[in-house]
């Protein structure tokens, strides 16, 4: 991941004085990577077009709090990934207070999928979901959108040493999710 | 030789290319011999290539509509209505012109108590201390009249001030009202100078004087908001 270009700095000085363009570059820039980190987190396109909102009112309304210009694209993705964990860990209490009616008859539908999730359906895409969510930050980041064990470690406040041995971690998981799927069901969103 | 758990720590290194060159040639030299090994690795080397490879989906177009909607909501909060802008303390928040209209209206009320009182010993036989107390309602009148003359002036300005960015329905609508009761100000004072001993046309020009009085604070709430 490119980390901050003359450009990204021109649009964030731009941004900071309500450039409205600039901020659409800045968001046209970044949309991608953070709805793609969102969908593979949430597995669910509404949830994650709410993240990816949230994440860039957040930013663009805080970009006065940036001290330096180079810092922005892992300040960009702290608050999105908080942003993620946030939803997660208000799912994960809501699916533990509340029941369906369909869990009450003993049949439970599969929840649906918007089309852009269905996308994201092949074995490999199961087998990440069922990741615990930071294990899957780490891979998504570093094998999907080419971050740096640095990067990452900035990013998610840890160390190089935890996000190489996360990373080997994730991949071991989805090796054994793939060679045997049954043995690693229901581990996933442990933030 | 190196062991498979040792050798399976190095595999992630490898396959991102960061290993170093002493641990490539043991590694290799493992695998050659370890047939699981090996396995375990190509299977790594698949999954990140596969990892890789993974789509990138698009989020809607509307999605940035929603931000830049939000942004300007952050910019600019929604504006309370003006009947609760006018009420208890937000007025001493309020810019000083409405100060000083807080204090006409005040002014107002004892000037209509007094005009109430006068105009209502007026219908009968005076004697004089009733006389006494209706040169006294007079000059509160006139001095109620300055007073609102003024606070009509400082909230003309203070409506005026800046521009009021609201809904140009709501700005029309003031607009046509303050020309409605100006016009009847003026008919107003007209009658009032023709005949000054005429009750009734004083009594309209100070119900037109706080309709104005009204509107104007409305519009200065206004003003100032939107500022």
């Amino acid at each position: 991941m490119e980390l901050a270009t003359d450009t990204l700095v021109e649009f964030i000085r731009r941004s900071r004085k309500g450039d409205a363009t600039a901020m659409e570059a800045i968001y046209t820039k970044f949309k991608t990577p953070i709805f793609n980190l969102a969908l593979r987190h949430t597995n669910c396109t509404s949830a994650a077009e709410d993240i990816l909102h949230d994440t860039f009112v957040r930013v663009l309304s805080h970009l006065g709090t940036l001290e330096k210009e180079e810092a922005f694209v892992g300040w960009l993705y702290r608050i999105a990934i908080n942003t993620i964990f946030s939803y997660l860990r208000g799912k994960k209490f809501s699916r533990e207070k509340t029941q369906s009616l369909d869990d009450l008859d003993g049949t439970r539908s599969e929840p649906s999928v918007a089309p852009s999730a269905q996308l994201i359906g092949g074995p490999l895409e199961k087998a990440i979901r069922e990741l615990p969510a930071k294990m899957r930050t780490v891979l998504l980041l570093h094998d999907m959108q080419d971050f740096k064990h640095e990067e990452i470690a900035h990013v998610l406040g840890c160390s190089v040493g935890t996000s190489k041995s996360q990373l080997f971690k994730a991949r071991q998981r989805l090796r054994t999710f793939l060679t045997s799927p049954d043995e690693s069901k229901g581990k996933n969103d442990a933030v | 030789m190196m062991r498979c758990k040792t050798s399976r720590k190095l595999m992630s290194d490898q396959i991102d290319h960061s290993l170093k060159d002493r641990h490539i040639h043991r590694l290799e030299q493992h695998m050659g011999g370890c047939p699981e090994c090996r396995s375990f690795f190509d299977d790594l080397l698949k999954i990140k290539a596969e990892t890789r490879s993974q789509i990138l989906v698009e989020p809607l177009d509307d999605v940035w509509a929603r931000i830049q909607a939000s942004l300007k909501e952050k910019t600019n909060p929604a504006r309370p209505s003006v009947a609760a802008k006018g009420s208890g303390w937000r007025m001493f928040l309020a810019p000083m012109q409405l100060r000083y209209a807080a204090g006409a209206a005040m002014l107002l009320i004892v000037a209509v108590t007094v005009f109430f009182l006068w105009s209502r010993y007026s219908a009968h036989e005076m004697n004089d201390p009733q006389r006494r107390q209706q040169a006294y309602a007079l000059s509160k009148l006139t001095e109620a009249k300055q007073h609102y003359e003024l606070a009509l002036k400082a909230l003309d300005e203070a409506a005026h001030s800046g521009e009021i960015d609201a809904d140009p329905k709501v700005v029309e609508v003031f607009t046509k009202n303050l020309a409605l009761i100006d016009s009847m100000i003026q008919t107003c004072e007209k009658t009032t100078r023709e005949h000054p001993d005429n009750i009734e046309s004083r009594h309209f020009l100070l119900a037109a004087y706080e309709s104005k009085l009204k509107l104007l604070v409305e519009m200065a709430q206004l003003s100032a908001v939107s500022q």
